[in-house]
């Protein structure tokens, strides 16, 4: 189930009572405990799937949770608590891919060689060859793409949802990933 | 989406990564210790000075206007002052009775009024 696809009275009531905590300076600090609590699982999946490693995904969500702590008095509650986090994690995902890149040699054969170094040699990855095959395939995408294929593909996240997220129009997104299957497709079926 | 269904049945949804046991619950008891604590925003405090300087300027500015306005009275060059119609000071009532109905009647009315006095 998608990350932001939580429905119902109940879900919206209890981020009204979290983000009503959230700026009361004396509850502040508590209200964000339950913050961490109840998102922290779901932005690791995602941030994971951004930077494979575990360790990596560990350091982008604490950076994710810190960012959002010094930023909490900025946030008004115009857009839902979890898609502002969500597009905390997915700016430090980048930021975290970008400066990696930029540390070791990159692109070889339009694979990340960071990234797919990790998916071969992280510990805390344990699937089958056809699990690690697909996540090759997605490997070759450009970040935007991966990610907006992750987020559908996997997550199975609503268009209009995304486009909150990524300020990206659904139409785009739609046009992304499409190009992102096809190009996943073409990639399994020519290893086949 | 039909293509994302066929892709799913064949490649599936899951994925190969996993966490080391009870990691998030430990993660939220490692995160929270590491937040800074937040400056509690406290009222500023408005020094006297602070709180009457607007006062005391618009004061400033009301009493240097006025000055301004009454030195450039008194300077005013002594031809303007030529100019003011000198008005004679008037003997007696009579004469202020004349001074008011020449004012005030047109020149028909006066003559119409001469003809009817009477020759002496």
């Amino acid at each position: 189930m998608g990350f932001l696809c939580l429905k119902g009275n109940n879900v919206e009531n209890i981020e009204f009572d979290i983000i009503t905590q959230l700026q009361d300076p004396a509850k502040q600090r508590q209200a964000f405990s339950q913050v961490v609590a109840q998102y922290s699982e779901k932005l690791y999946w995602q941030i994971r799937k951004m930077v494979i490693s575990h360790d990596d995904a560990n350091d982008v969500l604490q950076n994710t949770f810190l960012k959002a702590w010094a930023n909490i008095d900025h946030f008004r509650g115009d857009s839902k608590l979890s898609t502002w986090l969500y597009r905390i994690a997915v700016n430090e995902s980048i930021t975290f891919i970008n400066k990696q890149r930029a540390q070791h040699t990159s692109s070889i054969d339009g694979e990340d060689s960071v990234l797919l170094y990790k998916l071969e040699s992280d510990d805390w990855i344990d699937g089958d060859a056809l699990q690690l095959r697909l996540q090759k395939a997605i490997l070759t995408l450009p970040d935007k793409q991966r990610l907006v294929f992750n987020m559908r593909y996997f997550d199975e996240m609503k268009y209009e949802e995304m486009s909150e997220i990524l300020s990206t129009s659904v139409g785009a997104l739609k046009a992304s990933y499409h190009h992102a299957a096809k190009k996943i497709e073409e990639m399994m079926t020519r290893e086949i | 989406m039909n293509n994302l269904d066929e892709m799913k049945k064949k490649y599936g949804q899951e994925t190969p990564f996993s966490v080391p046991e009870n990691y998030f619950e430990q993660f939220s008891e490692k995160i929270m210790p590491q937040l800074p604590d937040k400056e509690v925003s406290k009222t500023p405090v408005v020094s006297l000075w602070k709180r009457v300087k607007p006062v005391i300027y618009l004061a400033a500015m009301f009493t240097a206007a006025i000055w301004a306005i009454n030195l450039y009275v008194d300077k005013r060059p002594d031809d303007t002052a030529k100019n003011i119609v000198s008005v004679p000071v008037l003997a007696s009532e009579q004469d202020a009775e004349s001074v008011s109905l020449a004012m005030t009647v047109d020149d028909y009315s006066l003559y119409e009024y001469m003809s009817d006095e009477p020759v002496n």
